[in-house]
């Protein structure tokens, strides 16, 4: 148990440093959201509380990345912390939650699964930034949230695998595989 | 009774505490979650640190396995190179001295130079949305809110010949934000929080830079008087007001983009730095005066290191 909770820590951590510090993986100045991959592969294979957790971890060390900043001259402080937590969380939750009766070690089922929850916690990103930070363009939804969705789907046939071999199946929780 | 109920509603209760701690902290700028960001930014920024390290190290031992004959080749282009250097080396120091020669006939102060740190990235956007650089310099090294940050960078363009021109390009990045003792955030002039003061090069005319969202990546040169005739490709440079950069630092250049409004014209900028290609800046050593209205409680030498010589430096226009 204590072991499973390292590796998890471990391979947050990871997703983290790769979203972060390499741009190896950018394309059209769109990155994949490592991250997200990560909640959504333990929420699919392990349950919604893993996709809730991972999913809060993640999203701190994101939104501690974007920093604390004072608006010059008006003593207005900005920071960031829930506004990644939020989306990640939920996300977790809801894929956890729908993904208990798919067919888990299908590429399609993957593809599919990853694009919708991803497309989800852009729409949840975009909300928060527009009520709490204002300034967001409607057109980031295609620009950004879009292209990144179909990144990340498309890398998850490749990454979950690799998952699938760095954390072993015998690992997880087997549901309905 | 309490056991089974938290255990058969887990996942949900969960949920409701993480969706309350977002909103909170959403809603709230308290300073303890600000200090408390800020040291968690510290420690986070360390293992960052040691990942690229650990990053720089593998990738250096991967190139230096690199085909000996292409090195051989680059040796010739830039022994090449130099000896074209050396002689611009001779030009350069006589235009500098003519230029020294005439700004003291025409009594002009020779343009303030700034001591300045030379940082290397290490973290650049966590995320699709939202902007953020990271660098390996901190307090330690005398980063301080508020300096400006400047970069070199080399493009590689080619001509109707298919030549390949390389150039390079000299500009602002944005400013420091948030400094640990061994990190700074730098907030870049694309974010959409980012405004800085700057002039039309060729006209003298002042305008606003504003950062804009991630889906235009450009940032808009706002309150451009009508009267001024904006064309493609002039040069928006720092006006130095603000007290947070330099003057005459080149920013950017107008796009075909104008828009005339009912008062003023504003227009994209294309910025001279590609800030998604950078490795490495440079931090301007200028304190701002703004710098105590900083996040959080100075301390009172803090603030007496701001409100001595540094005041007085910028109150003297360097």
């Amino acid at each position: 148990m204590a072991l499973e909770k390292i590796i998890i820590l471990i391979a947050v951590f990871f997703s983290y440093f790769l979203q972060t510090s390499l741009d190896f993986f950018q394309l059209g100045g769109i990155k994949p959201d490592f991250l997200l991959l990560l909640t959504l592969y333990y929420s699919m294979n392990k349950g919604e509380m893993y996709g809730i957790w991972i999913g809060f971890f993640g999203g701190l060390l994101q939104d501690i990345n974007l920093g604390v900043m004072t608006i010059l001259g008006t003593n207005q402080v900005q920071h960031y912390i829930g506004i990644n937590i939020l989306p990640k969380s939920i996300t977790g939750y809801l894929s956890g939650k729908f993904s208990e009766n798919i067919q888990k070690n299908s590429n399609f089922s993957w593809f599919i699964v990853v694009f919708v929850f991803s497309v989800i916690k852009g729409i949840l990103l975009f909300l928060l930034t527009a009520i709490f930070h204002g300034n967001v363009a409607a057109e980031m939804l295609v620009t950004v949230i879009l292209p990144e969705s179909l990144y990340n789907a498309l890398l998850s046939l490749l990454w979950f695998r690799l998952l699938f071999w760095l954390i072993p199946p015998m690992t997880l929780k087997q549901r309905n595989i | 009774m309490l056991a089974e109920i938290l255990s058969k509603y887990k996942a949900g209760i969960s949920l409701t505490s993480i969706i309350l701690f977002s909103l909170i902290n959403l809603s709230s700028h308290s300073g303890i979650l600000v200090n408390s960001a800020n040291r968690a930014a510290a420690t986070l920024d360390f293992f960052t640190s040691a990942f690229h390290s650990f990053k720089s190290g593998f990738v250096r031992i991967v190139d230096s396995y690199g085909n000996y004959s292409q090195l051989k080749t680059e040796r010739d282009v830039l022994r090449k190179k130099l000896e074209t250097s050396q002689d611009l080396y001779v030009l350069l120091r006589y235009l500098e001295d003519e230029n020294n020669r005439l700004r003291k006939q025409l009594e002009f102060k020779p343009s303030v130079q700034y001591p300045v740190i030379h940082a290397e990235i290490i973290s650049l956007d966590p995320d699709n949305l939202f902007r953020t650089i990271i660098v390996d310099k901190g307090s330690d090294d005398g980063v301080k809110p508020y300096m400006p940050v400047i970069a070199y960078q080399i493009t590689r363009t080619e001509n109707s010949e298919k030549q390949s021109i390389e150039s390079i390009n000299y500009g602002v990045v944005g400013k420091i934000i948030q400094v640990t003792r061994t990190s700074a955030r730098i907030l870049p002039i694309t974010d959409q929080y980012s405004k800085i003061g700057v002039k039309i090069k060729r006209t003298g005319h002042w305008g606003l830079l504003s950062g804009q969202s991630q889906a235009h990546g450009q940032p808009r040169l706002d309150y451009i008087s009508l009267d001024v005739i904006l064309l493609e490709g002039d040069e928006i440079i720092t006006s130095g007001d603000g007290g947070v950069f330099p003057k005459d630092i080149l920013v950017g250049t107008v796009t075909k983009d104008i828009f005339r409004g009912a008062t003023f014209q504003d227009a994209i900028v294309h910025p001279v730095i590609d800030i998604k290609k950078l490795e490495t800046v440079m931090i301007i050593k200028k304190a701002n005066i703004n710098y105590k209205n900083y996040y959080g409680k100075l301390t009172s030498g803090e603030v007496e290191k701001i409100t001595g010589a540094e005041v007085d430096q910028i109150k003297d226009g360097q």
